[in-house]
């Protein structure tokens, strides 16, 4: 029973690095991580190329228009600021983990090496979600580092006294960690679960089983971005006095 | 077989029944506290409803993770244990 999309190689490139000779394995993370923004991207520029403002819109823009707003609202109501700088990282993050994990449900045949292998998604993959995690957290210092400047940002692990220094530096890492190891745990042992039931029960269990993914393959890309947002806010500091009136003049003026 | 391997797949085995078992105990009372309070607070105030729930669910899930540190420690000991590969490649020559 294969566990991980990792182990399911299509084919291995080898290259040099500093002198080692190493193989570049093309798994099935890669395929499906590579297959899902395939159909991301055509699929959004296909809606947005038709996109109008009028009243008469397509339904696939006013899917996208729902998730969009849904979005926006989440991330003024969670971080207390103007929406419009997180958007593209967070949505990106949300709609990608989201359609990964929904993509589980699809059973698409792949024939590597003469034998028959099942699509499985990339987010159960320990390294896509490593992957996801390290680009939160590297967001987390940019945006840190934009609104308070270097030693502003570097401040926050010496708060607040310099001795907590090492915990600070390690709630950071284990946040990390742990944002990683949420997504990949909850999208992996869905899956498993469903494999020993199938085992187990093959009639009717494993479809209640996929029925209870579908759910928490819903709620992970939330809680993800959710903790995105929180991590990047806490790395910001607390919004100023203008920015918080700012924000609720747009707010104001939304209504 | 050797009896060095037999001991490895005995004490991963019962080590992962134990992670498993034990790891499921403190968050399962966690969430059921949750959904309790959450219930209570959402029959006393009906408006705050999809607020509640939305936050009961964020919650849940990050309960949950700490169900799921346990379940990725079994997995490991049962399905990738770095001493059984260590055990196979020293002993069993």
């Amino acid at each position: 029973m294969k566990i991980s999309p990792d182990e399911i190689i299509f084919f291995q490139i080898p290259i040099k690095i500093l002198g080692k000779s190493l193989n570049l394995d093309i798994n099935m993370t890669l395929v499906g991580t590579w297959l899902i923004m395939l159909f991301l991207f055509f699929f959004f520029r296909h809606i947005t190329k038709n996109f109008n403002s009028n009243f008469e819109m397509t339904r696939l823009q006013n899917m996208v228009e729902v998730i969009v707003k849904f979005l926006r609202d989440q991330i003024e109501s969670m971080m207390k600021r103007k929406a419009d700088d997180f958007v593209p990282l967070i949505g990106s993050l949300f709609i990608f983990i989201l359609v990964c994990n929904w993509s589980s449900l699809i059973p698409i045949p792949f024939y590597v090496d003469g034998g028959l292998e099942w699509y499985m998604p990339p987010t159960s993959s320990v390294s896509t979600t490593a992957g996801l995690s390290i680009v939160v957290m590297s967001s987390v210092i940019v945006y840190g580092m934009a609104t308070q400047g270097v030693f502003g940002y570097f401040k926050r692990f010496f708060e607040p006294i310099f001795i907590l220094f090492p915990l600070n530096m390690l709630s950071e890492i284990s946040s990390a960690v742990s944002l990683a190891i949420r997504l990949y745990g909850n999208i992996m042992s869905g899956g498993l679960l469903a494999s020993i039931l199938f085992i187990l029960a093959p009639l009717v269990l494993p479809g209640l089983i996929n029925i209870y993914g579908l759910l928490a393959g819903t709620i992970q890309p939330y809680i993800f971005s959710i903790l995105a947002m929180v991590y990047i806010s806490a790395g910001m500091g607390d919004p100023s006095e203008s920015e918080m009136e700012e924000l609720m003049k747009l707010q104001a003026g939304r209504i | 077989m050797d009896m060095g391997l037999v001991w490895i797949a005995v004490s991963s085995i019962i080590g992962a029944s134990i992670a498993v078992g034990l790891g499921g105990i403190g968050p399962s009372l966690a969430e059921g506290m949750a959904a309790k309070q959450t219930l209570a607070s959402m029959a006393q105030q009906p408006d705050e409803a999809s607020n509640l729930r939305s936050t009961l669910f964020v919650s849940m899930a990050m309960l949950e993770s700490t169900a799921i540190y346990a379940l990725l420690v079994a997995m490991i000991l049962i399905f990738s244990n770095p001493f059984w590969n260590y055990a196979v490649a020293n002993i069993v020559r």
